[in-house]
């Protein structure tokens, strides 16, 4: 079996990317939630600006969105790193593996563009440009304890980036109560070198953005930066308005997957010369929500709901009912 | 003397990369009958760009700041794993394609980042068109070196070009050829070339990387000028190394014919937008879903060998 220490190295990827995942999802979550409580509003097409207004916020919220596509130095990426080293791997097997590695690494770089898209989407959204609201314009700071919590994870996300070779022993420690010893050492001995590597190379990196900021000080010299307004291609007065927004911004992609969102716009009709005020909407709803997740959960509902004269809250029952369950597994395992 | 090799192989390319340009513009107005600007003009507009003082949008924050420096130093550190004349450079691992192309999506978010930082309506354009062609061009990507790991049984991008022969292109010469074509769509697209992007244009409306970098200037503007002259080197150093298979022993001799191999591919990429106009933007997802069934039609014929 050749093949088994490629499916450790996936699934010991899959695991460290959990583990990952938890850090950065929390990051951004927290920094949503910065932004609910800061902005009053969470709905994008309503935010902007906001790197002005909390940035703290900001920077750690773009850190996250960094660590959540992926981008090296930060802690997505080895996870990720290591899920497609195991179906590179898997290209030298035989033809139905290879098929479902072709596959695998069709989505996940798919995926993995997508999600750029998105972070940069949502983080352009909300915190760069100018506000497009008076709620965003007049957001506030959010508090420190506000930004400890997301600064710790901020740093658990660089620091877990940098020391991936040592988030080795846990992964293996969780694969080996799993599988086995084998498994443990089939993953150990085929990610410990690349992620050192790795390592290696995020050091690197770090030192290269160094000197090219140092550099770059060099090069300005200590003049003054001048200020001035955005290029506005000649156009006199530019408002907020005209900026893109989060859903012009992901309007080419979303045109694309319109077989699979199934947005609706709301064009209004333009008649006359002078035409009155007009309002333009569009709605993207998900097939997948609509035709797979609701009807199946619509079922789960109606199917639990006959059940429920079991729930009566009275406790003695349900003291039975344990009882009960206890017996009859007892009895099985006879 | 083995040691300080890599090291004159990386100074090469981050020296002569921006002779690339120079190349493709004269080759361009070569087609067009013209003169054309000198051969070294992006050196002289690096210098002068050095000194200049920037101007910075009022709207802007750090990002903006960050952004050609983060990008800049993505490509630096992705053409110290590229490997040159079939020799590798200085970090070479298994796997190590996969950090690649992930430090050129680093310089796209932060590249999209400061676009957006600005609040321009052109510049927002420029960051959605340049997210949705990544969505199509990475997978091709990705499967075209899958491809290029499959014919060589390699995993890192040295071992890859160390273990490419003649005798590969004997044996496997539709899927190489297919994987290059593949290779020079991907060029073309990331480097914001004809026919996807036009480089010259002066419209803001129509442009897809040129329209990201509008508000930047001084400093910024030479990293950012600098490290697309590196980013066309580092895709056409991979077609160069596909294409260009025969390791003679001596490196001196391999570095000038990989040397002329760039300078043929400087010169395709200038004749291909001499004689062709670019795509309507609707259409350039097509062209790279070409390039994406190329990339799977060559791991497929690997496959079935």
């Amino acid at each position: 079996m050749g093949l088994y220490p490629l499916a450790a190295l996936a699934f010991g990827g899959a695991l460290l990317h959990v583990l990952n995942h938890a850090l950065f999802k929390g990051l951004l979550f927290m920094g949503a939630g910065a932004v609910l409580h800061g902005a009053g509003t969470a709905e994008m097409e309503a935010l902007g600006g906001l790197s002005k207004r909390m940035p703290r916020a900001a920077f750690l919220f773009v850190l996250g969105a960094a660590a959540a596509c992926a981008l090296p130095p930060f802690n997505g990426f080895a996870g990720e790193f290591l899920i497609y080293l195991g179906a590179f791997s898997a290209l030298n097997g035989p033809a139905n593996i290879v098929l479902a590695a072709l596959l695998a690494l069709a989505v996940l770089s798919a995926a993995g563009a997508l999600a750029l898209a998105v972070f940069s989407k949502a983080a352009g959204a909300v915190f760069l440009g100018e506000p497009r609201t008076q709620a965003a314009a007049g957001a506030h700071n959010c508090g420190p304890l506000m930004n400890a919590g997301m600064t710790l994870l901020a740093a658990a996300c660089v620091v877990s980036g940098f020391a991936a070779p040592f988030l080795i022993l846990p992964v293996s420690t969780a694969l080996g109560a799993a599988f086995g010893l084998r498994t443990t050492l089939d993953f150990s001995g085929a990610a410990a070198t690349p992620l050192i590597y790795l390592t290696a190379a995020f050091l690197a990196l770090a030192a290269i953005v160094w000197v090219l900021a140092e550099k770059r000080r060099f090069f300005l010299g200590g003049r003054q930066p001048a200020a001035g307004p955005t290029w506005d291609c000649g156009y006199a007065a530019p408002s907020a308005r005209m900026q893109y927004g989060a859903s012009s911004f992901s309007q080419p992609l979303t045109a694309f997957f319109q077989p699979l969102l199934r947005k609706t716009l709301n064009i209004p009709v333009i008649a006359g010369y002078f035409p009155g005020k007009a309002s333009f909407s569009s709605e993207a709803r998900s097939v997948v929500f609509d035709h797979l997740y609701a009807p199946v959960i619509v079922r789960l509902r109606g199917l639990a709901f006959r059940f429920s004269w079991l729930q009566h809250g009275r406790l003695q029952f349900y003291i039975l009912y344990i009882v009960a369950a206890l017996m009859a597994l007892l009895l099985w395992k006879l | 003397m083995e040691i300080i090799k890599p090291l004159i192989q990386y100074l090469a390319v981050i020296i002569l990369s921006p002779l690339l340009l120079g190349l493709i513009n004269r080759v361009k107005a070569k087609f067009a009958g013209r003169r054309g600007q000198p051969l070294l003009q992006l050196y002289f507009d690096l210098y002068k760009l050095s000194y200049k003082t920037p101007v910075y949008s009022r709207t802007t924050t750090w990002l903006f700041r960050a952004g050609p420096v983060i990008g800049l130093s993505a490509i630096l550190c992705a053409l110290a794993a590229l490997p040159f004349a079939g020799r590798p450079g200085f970090l070479a691992f298994d796997g190590d394609f996969i950090f690649l192309i992930y430090l050129l999506g680093l310089g796209r978010f932060f590249t999209v980042l400061a676009a957006l930082d600005t609040g321009s309506s052109f510049e927002g354009m420029g960051a959605s068109r340049e997210v949705q062609f990544a969505v199509f061009s990475e997978p091709a990507f990705f499967l075209a070196l899958a491809a290029l790991s499959k014919a060589t049984g390699k995993l890192s991008l040295s071992g890859m070009f160390l273990a490419l022969e003649p005798a590969s292109w004997q044996a496997a010469a539709p899927a190489l050829l297919l994987l290059t074509a593949a290779l020079f769509i991907i060029l073309l697209a990331e480097n914001s070339r004809v026919p996807v992007d036009d480089p010259n244009t002066h419209l803001e409306l129509t442009m897809i990387h040129e329209v990201m970098v509008l508000d930047h200037s001084g400093p910024d503007l030479a990293y950012i000028l600098y490290g697309a002259a590196l980013k066309l080197w580092f895709f056409g150093a991979l077609i160069a190394s596909a294409v260009l298979p025969r390791h003679s022993g001596s490196w001196l001799y391999d570095g000038a014919a990989f040397l002329g191999m760039m300078a043929v591919i400087a010169a395709a990429i200038g004749t291909v937008e001499s004689v062709m106009a670019r795509l309507r933007m609707i259409k350039v997802q097509y062209l790279l879903m070409g390039a994406l069934v190329f990339s799977i039609l060559a791991l497929l014929f690997q496959t079935g060998r």
